[in-house]
């Protein structure tokens, strides 16, 4: 077994790199509106199937 | 003033059930880090978006779904606005199932269960499961010809394996049930654990930033 394959990699804590500014909240918020604005868009395009029940009445 | 002090101090009403959850609360994300303004500087890619463009799309399904429901479930067969408010829905769902898939490949890629964030990955698949049966009771719940045939494809396979007594695909009102209540409160739950997991251990640093221990 080569000498390698005994060390073991331990993941770094995420809190401990640099950082940089991150707006999460906008983020969301654009977000929000693309996804509504295309949900509109592909409704109106596509709307969605509806084929009628079938009954023996 | 020095009783104030005191109610401050370490002390035997600290063992209380509330001290104790307020503690455990407290300690579930590191200080500042429940709703950060700076995010590591690896934090750079578009594949990024994806967690919360599924939160987004969640949002949509919830009011669309919501206003359908108020309709009552055959109100989009006879509507115009109706069938327009059930396309709205479909289409949120398509697009809440298209991002979260490439959310979870970009995580599966950057391996996103390393360094203790193995419950944050199994919330996730967790939270991928409850969604899609979410929509399964979805098409049960239209009240149409795909609704029939859906629903009478699933009743032998359910039946088979025990559940049809509990779990019938047949009774539409049971399926609007679990449909528009159960288990979008599940899918609302596990929502909130998986967001809690990820501000508690932050967003995962790329691969190649392991260290070697021997």
């Amino acid at each position: 077994m080569s000498h390698a394959s005994t060390q073991s990699r331990r993941t770094p804590d995420s809190h401990t790199f640099p950082t940089r500014p991150y707006d999460l909240v906008k983020e969301f918020l654009v977000a929000l509106t693309v996804v509504a604005v295309l949900t509109v868009v592909l409704a109106a395009v596509f709307s969605s199937p509806d084929d009628k029940a079938i009954s023996l009445q | 003033m020095s009783a104030h002090v005191h109610d401050s101090q370490p002390g035997p009403v600290d063992r209380s059930l509330t001290a104790r959850l307020r503690s455990r609360i407290e300690r579930t994300v590191p200080p500042g880090q429940a709703l950060p303004d700076r995010q590591p500087a690896y934090v750079s890619s578009w594949i990024y978006v994806f967690g919360v463009a599924s939160l987004a799309a969640f949002i949509v399904v919830l009011v669309s779904g919501g206003i359908l429901a108020l309709g009552g479930s055959a109100w989009w067969h006879r509507s115009g606005l109706g069938h327009f408010v059930n396309s709205l829905h479909l289409w949120s769902v398509e697009i809440f199932f298209a991002v979260m898939v490439i959310h979870l490949w970009g995580k599966f890629w950057m391996a996103a269960w390393r360094g203790g964030r193995s419950w944050t990955w199994i919330s996730g698949v967790l939270l991928f499961l409850a969604s899609i049966g979410t929509a399964f009771t979805g098409y049960l719940s239209q009240t149409n010809f795909d609704s029939q045939w859906i629903s009478t494809q699933a009743k032998d396979g359910l039946n088979s394996v025990g559940i049809g007594a509990w779990f019938n695909v047949l009774n539409t009102a049971q399926m609007l049930l679990w449909h528009v209540a159960l288990l979008p409160a599940v899918v609302g739950i596990i929502i909130v654990i998986h967001v809690v997991l990820v501000r508690r251990h932050g967003v995962v640093p790329p691969i190649d930033s392991e260290e070697e221990q021997s």
